[in-house]
C-alpha cells in the first residue's frame, strides 16, 4: 500500500507511522512524500524518526550501534533517518532526556532555517520572472513556494516552542510566549491559486473562475484564521 | 578543566559510571537500567550522541574492535573521564552534605 503525506512536523509523522503499525501496516520505504507500507502483525513495530548528520547516509558507527540495540534503519531521506524496532523488545524511544532532546530539535531547526532562506530566495526569483519577465509560470512558482513557506514557518514556530519547553525543564526558568502558527488554509489557498494559473486556458473560463474564487476564499480564510489564532493567545 | 564540565547530566554521569569497565553500547543501557532500578532508561539517540561527544572530549575511548570474531565495539573510561567523574562526585557530596541542613531544621 502506498500513501502520500507531506509532513513538516516529525513528531506528527512518527505518531502517524506508529498508528499505521498498530493497524498492521509497517512502513517500508519512502520517496518524495510517498510512504510504502507492508502488512505486519498489529503493533509489531515501533517507529522513530532521527535526524542524522549526513545527507542520505548514516555512518558505519551509527549503523552498528543501532543494530546492536535491535533497531532497524528502514530508510534515510535527506538528513532524516526512519528507524523501527520490534515492539516485543520493549519501549523504543530515541531521546530520553531534555539535553539530548534539545540538541536534536536544534539540529532540525537549523535545517528548517536553511530551507526557509532558500525558499525565500526562490520566491524572489519567481516574483522577478512573474512581474518583470511576465512569465506566468513565475506566479505559479510564487504561490507554490508561498505554501511551502507557510509550512516551514509553522515548523519553525513549533520547534521553537519545543526547544523553549526543554530549556525550561533544564534550567527551571519559565520562558514566555506561545507558538504562533499560520493557518494551513492559507497554504491550501496559495496552492489552489497556483493550480488556477497552471490550468490557464486549458479549461473553460468559468471553471478557472470557480477555482480562483475558491482560492481567494481559502486565502482570506487562512489570513482570518491566523489573525484569530493570534488574538486568542 | 573538569570543573567547567559540571554538573553532568544524569545520562552522562551514569554512562561514565558504566564504562568504568569495558562495555558495549547496548550493555550501557542495560547497566544503567539495572543501577537505577529501571528509573533511567537511556534512549538509543541519547546514548549515541553522548558517546560521540564524550569520545570527542576524550572522556571515553574505544576498548576493542574485533571485527573478525564479530565482537561488539566496547568503550572504556579515560583518565580525563575519571577526573571529570571525581569532580562531579565531590560536587554531589557537597549537595548531600548540605541536604542535612534541611533534616536538622525539620528535626527541631
Amino acid at each position: 500500500m502506498i500513501q502520500f503525506r507531506l509532513y513538516f512536523d516529525k513528531d506528527a509523522e512518527t505518531e502517524w507511522l506508529n498508528r499505521m503499525a498498530a493497524d498492521g501496516w509497517a512502513m517500508k520505504g519512502f520517496f518524495a512524500g510517498f510512504f510504502r507500507f507492508e502488512e505486519c502483525e498489529k503493533g509489531e513495530y515501533v517507529y522513530q524518526v532521527d535526524f542524522g548528520s549526513r545527507m542520505n547516509a548514516v555512518s558505519d558507527d551509527y549503523r552498528e550501534f543501532m543494530q546492536e540495540a535491535g533497531i532497524e534503519i528502514v530508510q534515510t531521506w535527506g538528513y532524516w533517518v526512519i528507524l523501527r524496532r520490534k515492539a516485543s523488545e520493549g519501549a523504543f524511544e530515541l531521546y530520553t532526556d531534555a539535553a539530548s532532546g534539545m540538541a536534536y530539535y536544534k539540529k532540525i531547526r537549523r535545517m528548517f532555517k536553511v530551507v526557509t532562506i532558500v525558499e525565500m530566495l526562490g520566491l524572489f526569483v519567481n516574483l522577478y520572472f512573474g512581474f518583470v519577465e511576465k512569465v506566468s509560470m513565475g506566479f505559479v512558482g510564487v504561490f507554490v513556494i508561498g505554501a511551502i513557506l507557510v509550512g516551514c514557518i509553522n515548523a519553525l514556530a513549533r520547534l521553537n516552542e519545543k526547544i523553549r519547553e526543554l530549556q525550561e525543564r533544564i534550567d527551571g526558568i519559565a520562558g514566555e510566549g506561545r507558538p504562533r502558527t499560520i493557518s494551513m488554509l492559507l497554504a491550501v489557498g496559495l496552492l489552489l491559486n497556483s493550480c488556477s494559473l497552471l490550468i490557464g486556458e486549458a479549461v473553460p473560463a468559468y471553471v478557472r473562475h470557480i477555482v480562483q474564487i475558491l482560492a481567494v476564499i481559502l486565502m482570506f480564510g487562512g489570513l482570518f484564521g491566523t489573525w484569530r489564532g493570534r488574538k486568542k493567545l | 578543566m573538569a570543573e567547567k564540565e559540571c554538573p553532568l547530566t544524569e545520562a552522562v554521569y551514569y554512562i561514565l559510571l558504566a564504562v568504568r569497565k569495558p562495555i558495549h553500547g547496548y550493555g550501557i543501557i542495560q547497566e544503567v537500567e539495572q543501577l537505577t532500578g529501571g528509573r533511567v532508561t537511556l534512549g538509543a539517540g541519547t546514548l549515541y550522541g553522548a558517546i560521540q561527544t564524550m569520545q570527542k572530549k576524550g572522556w571515553i575511548d574505544i576498548y576493542s574492535v574485533d571485527t573478525e570474531s564479530r565482537r561488539k565495539k566496547e568503550y572504556i573510561i579515560t583518565d580525563l573521564g575519571k577526573a571529570v567523574f571525581e569532580t562531579e562526585r565531590l560536587r554531589l557530596e557537597e549537595l548531600l552534605r548540605n541536604a542535612g541542613l534541611m533534616r536538622d531544621a525539620q528535626g527541631k
